[in-house]
């Protein structure tokens, strides 16, 4: 019988393989041919199936984890001499298999315990799987291997310091012509891009990749063929691509005759070759690519109108096999001799860089330590709200003990042993765990793409991949975790459970009482952590919070509603400098013609934008050495109007409008730093000095304007030189508009009034500044999201905590309650005695709770912007959040103490 | 391992139940399951795996055979693999019986128990 016709077999199958190898080769077919004879013979509906499937699958489980157990192979199971029988006949492990049994129905007994418990575990342990997850698939996975050896990614090291610069193509292909260390390379690139589906433009993650891509990750074609590097020929002329498995699948319908159908890749039609497999991501298993398209065709594919052979546009890195027996010190020796040789032979281009490689990993190297930081945050996070939870568990639990004390002297009196009763405990917290850990892994999946939406904005990370990896590792590390878990909060009550004393508990007398203490003091100890741990958390969440709200309302110096930001790049389709400016002079017309505009201007770099100018300059007097005269200032450059456009008012003198003054000489605003630290005293107007480059050009400043914060909020004031943008045009710069209304409302107008100056230049990753400003910000703001959201549960897990340690104390003393009300003791008394135990405990977590967090987040200080680590105003607010949550937490036990009627409590004494 | 029957006593009902149906003709696991469901009026309901952790233990105990090929007359397809009682189990079957026999007799004279015929 063919097994594949049942689509529960092959869960069956899977069960199967639990069972010893032994067992499984001997019956494993027979018991597939009976199960699908099973199925056959069951009635054809859904759900009599999905019965049998379950009932089976379950007892397929605990068949396979007896048949695994060491017990008696042969003879009965019942009256044999063998040791691991127990004193009642049965196997260590019937007796194992009885005590789940029983927890199961004690927990079934207490649904609501039940319930929590295994919600807090599972969102605990989801949780910690899927932070575990994204460590294990972005920083644990093994190093790349391809066919051919170890891969290494291949970038550029700047002089100024960036490791993982691109490099152009005819740079690609000297490494890979003169390399004598690696077997194959292969250049890639990804890019964003859409296509027209149906008339919709849908987005694309595209890898640009070189023909031997697919050979030297050693991948075959799941349908058709992959790249060749016959497809990378001439530019233009490969209108060829492959897809992934997945877009096969979501955008195609895994269509069989995918292979030779086109599709409309940024206006140009290409042809489909063949579908990769679904196992291979693409460069980076981080990232999920859709297409991967010939690097010839970069221009189709992206339109810039830049020249591939251009050896001054970097924007490829390169992936290597490294031939056997090659060391990373050789890789990198060889390296250095190439880029030795191409810094002699093109010295205006390779500009002193040098190769750099590194083992290959699942993400690009630019990213790693922004991502391990953030994961490693997330992943101390979820650990801390997963114990909060725990000792909420543990306490219950060891109510429980106190509750069931009697019980255990019983089974005790009656022979059973203070292990075996343990047993029963750490049982019952095992169940609760693993159940926890099994709802934790549906979790886990749910998490995890809400992580990766929050750790992975577009602006950051676009295209990451969303897949959840099911394997062996996930799934160990959530057994681990579960049974770590169950082994933290069942300890302590089966510690507690084997010392009950026995004729003390029969009585129900003073031994009880005195063990009944002690838990009570772990119980209180427990609070008193997960206040701690609850503390720091929501000292995390709001420093992170106020950081956000500080940023949002710190004023960088200019207005900064309504303006629209939008780069254009003229010179990628074949701009000169000087016709590039009449272009913006055109367009800086027909766009002041709208009348929602107010202003519009152009510059070479955005204010907090990330991107930094900066240029030498001569200043009379000021020069630091004869051999080095000139010193390094900030600078931008930019059009008529920028300063009214971006609202930075000119303090003295003008800014850049209508004709130059003097011929020859170049116009320049500063800013008052500039002015103050140059000219202190003087008039800065008319001072002239000159730029420190090739051909020096006098400078005279016509203008002052005021400071503003230029790369980023926390920085110190600094000098700053504008350029005027018709004395030192560029092909590239970006638009900025200041309307009336909604500057987003205007971009299509924006795009239109581009389009019919130039119909091939693409306006892309246009922005308002609103949008811009918070991308520096995106770290924090990811990291407030998480911290706002376990922080939450861990006060609410706290609350119960709390509720429950007082609950258990106004239980315990409802006698004492009574006594004291009885010899004339108020009500005021009462709520006093147990206030200053709630107030005690959460004193004590308020402390170190606040110690600690002052310590640790003094380590991320570079982290917060605008208040410091111990910023008053958020600890106070948390220990007020605290004691609010405590007392509201004791308020219910409390009303029960004050209500208790003295005349009950004593005649139940 | 003690050889005797008695080492094998008592049967556990699944054991006894197994060793009765086979007592008639050889069969495979899913008539098995199906035979013991039926000879017991649905008071022993097998599981597959359940079913098959019985099968493996008497085997072990030599109390049943399998027979690797196809009885004739079982109809096309796949050989199916028949269990068989061996000389052991029908031995131990019938020790067992005896044994119930005893004790029923037991509780007859103790008349504890009506439904024993005397």
């Amino acid at each position: 019988m063919n097994g594949s016709r049942l689509p529960s077999s092959k869960l069956v199958r899977w069960a199967l393989c639990l069972y010893p190898r032994k067992f499984r080769d001997i019956y494993a077919d027979e018991m597939m041919e009976v199960y699908d004879e099973l199925c056959l013979k069951t009635p054809r509906r859904a759900c009599s199936r999905a019965i049998l499937a379950a009932r089976t699958i379950l007892n397929l489980l605990k068949c396979s984890f007896l048949e695994r157990m060491p017990g008696p192979a042969v003879g009965p199971p019942r009256h044999s001499n063998s040791r691991s029988q127990q004193e009642d006949g049965s196997t260590l492990m019937d007796s194992i298999w009885q005590d789940i049994r029983f927890a199961f129905r004690m927990l079934r007994r207490s649904p609501l315990f039940t319930a929590v418990s295994i919600f807090t575990l599972a969102v605990g342990i989801g949780a910690t799987t899927a932070s575990f997850h994204l460590i294990q698939s972005y920083f644990l996975s093994p190093t790349l291997r391809g066919p051919g050896g170890e891969l290494v990614r291949v970038y550029t090291a700047t002089p100024t310091g960036s490791a993982f610069s691109p490099f152009s193509f005819p740079a690609f292909e000297d490494l890979r012509e003169r390399a004598q260390v690696f077997s194959q390379v292969a250049a890639h690139r990804r890019v964003s891009s859409t296509i027209n589906m149906g008339g919709t433009e849908e987005p694309v993650s595209v890898e640009l990749v070189t023909g031997d891509y697919f050979s030297l990750f050693g991948v075959g074609a799941e349908r058709g063929r992959l790249l060749w590097p016959e497809d990378n020929v001439s530019q233009g002329a490969h209108p060829v691509l492959v897809i992934s498995h997945s877009f096969w699948r979501a955008a195609l319908g895994r269509d069989l005759d995918v292979v030779g159908r086109t599709l409309d890749l940024s206006g140009t039609s290409f042809t489909i070759v063949g579908v990769a497999p679904a196992r291979f991501p693409g460069s980076h298993s981080g990232f999920a690519t859709d297409l991967w398209v010939p690097v010839m065709m970069h221009n189709q594919a992206r339109p810039t109108g830049s020249d591939l052979r251009s050896r001054g546009w970097g924007w490829l890195t390169a992936t290597a096999s490294v031939k056997p027996e090659t060391t990373m010190h050789q890789v990198q020796a060889d390296l250095d001799r190439i880029g030795a040789q191409l810094n002699r032979d093109y010295p205006g281009h390779f500009e002193n860089r040098s190769f750099v490689a590194y083992p290959a990993s699942p993400l690009p190297d630019e990213l790693r330590e922004g991502v391990w930081l953030i994961v490693m945050a997330l992943t101390a996070v979820v650990v801390l709200v997963l114990l909060v939870g725990c000792a909420n568990i543990a306490s219950v639990l060891m109510g429980r003990v106190v509750a069931r004390r009697r019980e255990i002297a019983v089974r005790m009196s009656l022979g059973s042993g203070r292990l075996r009763l343990m047993r029963l405990w750490v049982c019952e917290a095992l169940t609760l765990s693993f159940s926890g850990g099994l709802l934790g892994l549906v979790v886990a999946v749910a998490m995890h793409s809400s992580l990766l939406s929050m750790i992975s904005d577009p602006n950051l990370m676009p295209g990451v991949s969303q897949d959840f990896n099911w394997g062996g590792v996930v799934l160990g590390f959530t057994l681990v975790a579960s049974v770590l878990t169950g082994c933290l909060f069942g300890l302590v009550p089966s510690l507690q459970a084997g010392r009950v004393n026995v004729a003390a508990a029969l009585k129900d007398a003073v031994g009880s009482a005195t063990a009944s203490a002690r838990g009570s003091r772990l119980r209180a100890a427990f609070v008193v952590t997960q206040v701690t741990v609850s503390v720091v958390l929501l000292v995390g969440a709001g420093l992170l919070l106020r950081t956000l709200g500080e940023a949002d309302a710190f004023d960088p110096g200019f207005e900064t509603a309504n303006l629209l930001l939008a780069p254009v790049n003229l010179g990628a389709i074949g701009y000169d400098p000087s016709q590039s400016q009449r272009f913006a002079m055109q367009l800086m017309e027909r766009l002041s013609a709208h009348d929602d505009v107010r202003n519009a201007s152009y510059a070479m770099s955005v204010p907090l934008s990330g991107g930094r100018d900066s240029s030498g300059f001569v200043i009379p007097g000021h020069e630091p050495s004869p051999e080095k005269p000139w010193v390094i200032i900030s600078t931008n450059v930019v059009g008529p109007d920028y300063f009214a456009t971006i609202g930075i008012p000119i303090v003295r003198g003008r800014g850049f409008g209508g004709r130059i003054a003097a011929a020859g000489m170049g116009e320049v605003v500063i800013n008052e730093t500039m002015a103050a630290r140059y000219w202190s005293g003087e008039d800065p107007l008319g001072q002239q000095f000159r730029s420190a480059d090739a051909n020096p050009r006098t400078l005279q400043v016509v203008g002052v304007a005021r400071d503003i914060k230029y790369y980023s909020l926390g920085e110190p004031p600094r000098p700053f030189v504008y350029a005027r943008a018709d004395q030192a045009p560029a092909p590239f710069f970006t638009i900025h508009v200041r309307t009336e209304n909604d500057a987003v409302a205007f971009l299509p107008a924006l795009k239109a009034e581009v389009a019919a100056l130039e119909g091939s230049l693409q306006v892309r990753g246009a922005m308002t500044f609103e949008q811009l400003r918070r991308v520096p910000l995106l770290p924090q703001k990811m990291m407030a999201q998480l911290t706002v959201v376990f922080s939450s549960m861990a006060l609410l897990l706290t609350a119960v905590g709390i509720y429950g340690v007082v609950a258990q104390s106004v239980a315990g003393r409802v006698q004492e309650i009574g006594v004291r009300m009885a010899l004339g003791g108020g009500r005021g008394d009462i709520v006093r005695m147990i206030l200053t135990r709630v107030c005690l405990l959460v004193g004590v977590g308020l402390i170190l709770g606040l110690t600690g967090a002052a310590w640790a987040f003094q380590l991320i200080e570079g982290f917060l912007f605008g208040i410091s680590a111990t910023d008053p105003l958020t600890y106070a607010m948390v220990a007020l959040l605290l004691i609010v949550v405590a007392l509201a937490a004791s308020l219910n036990p409390l009303r029960r103490a004050t209500g208790v009627d003295p005349v009950t409590a004593l005649r139940y004494q | 391992m003690d050889d005797t029957i008695e080492a094998r006593l008592p049967l556990s009902p699944v054991d006894f139940y197994i060793l009765l149906v086979l007592t008639n003709s050889p069969l495979h696991g899913y008539a098995i399951m199906k035979a013991v469901e039926r000879e017991s009026e649905g008071r022993v309901v097998l599981q597959l795996g359940s079913l098959y952790r019985v099968i493996s233990r008497l085997k072990d105990n030599q109390l049943i055979e399998s027979q690797p090929s196809a009885v004739p007359g079982s109809g096309p397809g796949k050989p199916k693999r028949y269990y068989e009682i061996s000389q052991l189990g029908r031995e131990t079957l019938q020790a067992e019986s005896a044994r119930l026999v005893e004790l029923a007799e037991l509780l007859r004279g103790r008349k504890l128990h009506k439904g024993v015929p005397s």
